[in-house]
């Protein structure tokens, strides 16, 4: 390797020179070596559909609530149940397989209305492993849901339901909002 | 005169139609801004940045960061104008943001700055002779460079707009060209 001397650095200024000469004509433009506007979709409906819920600055702190009066309702319905006479047994068994019947609907709406809302915001289900977990819970709160029917007093039961109907939620929430990092898209 | 013809190039301005359209929540004119513009903002993005990944990811954040604050464009400059400014304030504030990142992980070990070096140098095979050497600049040094000598900035704007002196940016231009004309010098004797 030769040392440079004052003819090759004036060369090289030259060089420079004319190396900026042709990026400023180019307009300084660059193709990006991948699709970069689904990343910025996605960023924009996330944010969409977070000003669309219910409740803008924190959209779960609604369902918490839904979930909360849901809670308050099963205590109600238990203290109802412990403390029925004998007699009106059937009426009480006919009340509490219409407020399951009303829990479970009550459910289902909340999860039609979050995924009616991420559909409207372009969002797609991400972890498509996180699937089998949601069959779970859904086949779980199927197989509570029929056990509540023959006991209706089970306040464990109720429970274990509500905190099924909150996982679904939950998860719901993974698998939608969790999309993936400008890299991995 | 002048302001007559400033006045209708911005009313001729087609950008303008479509950025008050997206300020609006127009997603189909945001798109139609975003196919005009982003190889430009690439481009900027790319200089800066000095590396393949994290142009992807800052030039996502600048058209984020424009949807954002569409609102407040109002048409009292060119879009591109405009563009440009929030484009470099938002690539400059995310570099050094990342840069602040890579310290504190090169305080951590050397080893991995290398390896970025390295991986730097891999992608580095796309570009042009001029973007592969301002990509081994000094971060500094290079923004400094790339705002004033390739994007035309002033050195009084380049000097605002990083938080530094003026004499500061000169210096860095400087000492730019000199680490290029060195560089460019041993290729041509080697």
């Amino acid at each position: 390797m030769k040392t440079p001397n004052n003819s090759t650095t004036k060369n090289a200024a030259e060089q420079l020179d004319a190396l900026l000469r042709d990026a400023v004509q180019q307009g300084g433009e660059i193709h990006p070596p991948k699709d970069l506007w689904r990343g910025i979709e996605a960023s924009i409906s996330r944010d969409q559909l977070r000003d669309k819920l219910p409740n803008s600055k924190s959209p779960w702190a609604w369902f918490s609530g839904v979930a909360a009066a849901a809670f308050v309702g099963f205590g109600v319905l238990m203290g109802t149940l412990m403390h029925t006479p004998a007699s009106n047994q059937n009426d009480t068994l006919h009340s509490s397989a219409n407020l399951l019947a009303m829990v479970n609907t009550q459910h289902q709406q909340q999860r039609d209305i979050l995924l009616a809302n991420y559909e409207a915001a372009g969002l797609t289900p991400t972890f498509s492993e996180l699937e089998l977990e949601l069959k779970q819970l859904r086949d779980a709160a199927i197989q509570v849901t029929q056990q509540l029917q023959s006991e209706p007093n089970n306040a464990e039961l109720w429970q274990f339901l509500q905190w099924l109907h909150q996982q679904e939620l939950d998860l719901l929430k993974t698998m939608y909002l969790q999309t993936p990092s400008y890299q991995q898209i | 005169m002048t302001a007559q013809i400033l006045t209708t190039n911005y009313f001729d301005d087609p950008d303008v139609k479509l950025a008050q359209r997206a300020g609006d929540g127009d997603l189909t004119a945001f798109r139609q801004l975003y196919d005009s513009h982003h190889r430009r903002v690439y481009g900027l993005v790319l200089r800066l940045a000095g590396d393949f990944d994290t142009a992807n990811d800052v030039t996502q954040e600048v058209f984020i960061q424009l949807w954002k604050h569409l609102a407040t464009f109002k048409a009292q400059s060119k879009f591109t104008t405009w563009l440009h400014t929030v484009a470099t304030r938002v690539a400059i504030t995310e570099l050094r943001k990342q840069t602040k990142r890579l310290q504190k992980i090169h305080l951590a070990g050397d080893e991995q700055s290398v390896f970025e070096q390295q991986l730097k140098h891999e992608d580095s095979a796309d570009l042009g002779r001029l973007d592969q050497l301002i990509q081994r600049l000094p971060p500094q040094t290079r923004w400094v460079f790339v705002l004033h000598c390739i994007e035309g900035m002033r050195h009084e704007d380049v000097a605002e707009e990083l938080g530094i002196a003026v004499g500061t940016s000169k210096a860095q231009v400087h000492r730019a060209r000199t680490l290029l004309e060195e560089w460019l010098s041993h290729e041509d004797t080697e």
